[in-house]
């Protein structure tokens, strides 16, 4: 005997409905959010990186994995956190391998005996002090960077990058408190 | 308090942006090397501060929020579902699998099968239903009553192609090349030829010599035909006459 399934077509089609309406919803806060993270996940990695070019590469990845993720996120409230320690993640991990490539190509300039001509990157680092302070940060600990990143970021209080790592405000003052004090060692 | 403990203190204040308590601050008054020490580190994390503002606060390209909207447009559902499809990157999966059945397995498949013995070519023999039917019919020729055929484990393999030899050894009966996939249906068909055949010669042994007589059938008795012709040649004359005047 041939078996038989009941379907509803209605239904589906309501069911479709209100999916893409979800679907609309969800697009429009992620939008509605994107207009004040964007520009902090831009600064995050605009502060690690230190290129604009780079940095723009980086927060667009990081947008789109939390446009990806937005409608798993349990507590969207927290969205903002979780898109700036991506945005962090991801432009440490360009860092690096930009750190690498960069070697490389040290190491093959230098067995070719080839005298590198000045770049945009050289003239830019001709500021010693700059250099200094950009080699220092790198060697900080990624927790002590972090936080000293997030509070350069113009109108961000102590209190507000608390907020934004869901961490105390003293585990915020002593990161900064110890971070500082790093640097000026390496620097003095 | 000596001055090293004096700096060092000052040194912490500096760090965390903070004002001198009053004893500090009176040893500042009154000490000008622990003041330009104080001014030095205030200077270096001023530079420090100022530094690290400039470069985490420089100005967002204009383009960033549009390409950031384009592409999240693009990540849509819809249009991500028709990017599926055009999506090299979803076919590659499919493609090396597919690969992998096609050209890797046989060729692993061959390296692990061991080299071909003598028993992988051990002779099965089946009774043809061809033999069995002139056996019966002819028994004097009870000789050619079975065929063997090689069995044999992927004949169609070039690889392990048995030797002529090996299965001609031992036998002079008739022998026959059966394709790989048809073997197993050949003495399928030959099993059941045999089992058929068995219970008609049973049931031919059981049989009485006399009702194996030809059956007595009575002539069929036919009536003389009485033949009438269809036309009257009479009739058929006075009414032309009748037409002609």
């Amino acid at each position: 005997m041939q078996e038989l399934v009941l379907i509803q077509p209605g239904r589906s089609a309501e069911t479709d409905l209100q999916r893409g309406a979800t679907e609309a919803a969800l697009r429009r806060e992620f939008e509605e959010r994107l207009a004040e993270c964007g520009p902090l996940a831009f600064r995050v990695a605009r502060g690690v990186l230190l290129n604009t070019a780079d940095a723009e590469d980086v927060a667009q990845d990081a947008i789109l994995r939390g446009y990806r993720r937005f409608d798993k996120l349990r507590d969207r409230g927290r969205f903002k956190t979780w898109l700036v320690r991506i945005t962090f993640r991801l432009a440490l991990d360009r860092a690096k391998s930009s750190n690498r490539r960069q070697h490389r190509e040290t190491l093959w300039s230098q067995t070719e005996r080839k005298p590198a001509p000045p770049t945009a990157e050289d003239l830019a680092a001709a500021n010693q002090f700059r250099s200094r302070l950009d080699h220092a940060v790198d060697e900080l600990p990624e927790k002590q960077r972090l936080v000293l990143l997030l509070s350069a970021i113009e109108g961000h209080s102590l209190e507000e990058v608390a907020a934004l790592l869901n961490i105390p405000m003293g585990t915020v003052k002593s990161r900064l408190f110890f971070a500082r004090k790093q640097l000026a060692e390496k620097l003095r | 308090m000596t001055c090293h403990h004096y700096k060092q203190a000052l040194l912490e204040l500096a760090a965390r942006c903070a004002e001198p308590a009053p004893d500090l601050h009176a040893h500042l008054q009154a000490c000008s090397s622990c003041r330009s020490a104080f001014e030095n580190e205030r200077n270096l994390f001023a530079s420090i501060d100022s530094c690290l503002r400039s470069s985490t606060n420089a100005e967002i390209p204009s383009s960033f929020i549009p390409t950031v909207r384009a592409q999240l447009q693009r990540e849509s559902p819809a249009a991500q579902g028709s990017a599926r499809i055009t999506n090299p990157l979803l076919w590659l999966p499919a493609i090396g699998a597919t690969a992998i059945i096609l050209f890797i397995f046989p060729r692993l498949e061959r390296r692990i099968k061991p080299q071909p013995t003598a028993e992988h070519f051990a002779t099965k023999r089946i009774e043809s239903p061809v033999a069995t039917a002139t056996t019966t019919a002819n028994p004097s020729r009870a000789t050619s009553t079975s065929i063997t055929t090689a069995v044999r484990e992927r004949s169609a393999s070039k690889a392990i192609r048995p030797d002529k030899n090996l299965v001609r050894a031992g036998s002079t009966d008739p022998e026959i090349l059966v394709p790989p996939d048809q073997e197993i249906l050949l003495a399928r068909y030959a099993d059941q030829f045999r089992r058929h055949h068995q219970s008609s010669a049973t049931l031919l042994t059981e049989v009485a010599p006399d009702q194996t007589a030809p059956l007595q059938v009575p002539l069929i008795q036919i009536a003389e035909l009485d033949v009438k012709p269809l036309a009257d040649p009479q009739r058929d004359g006075q009414q032309n006459d009748l037409r002609e005047k």
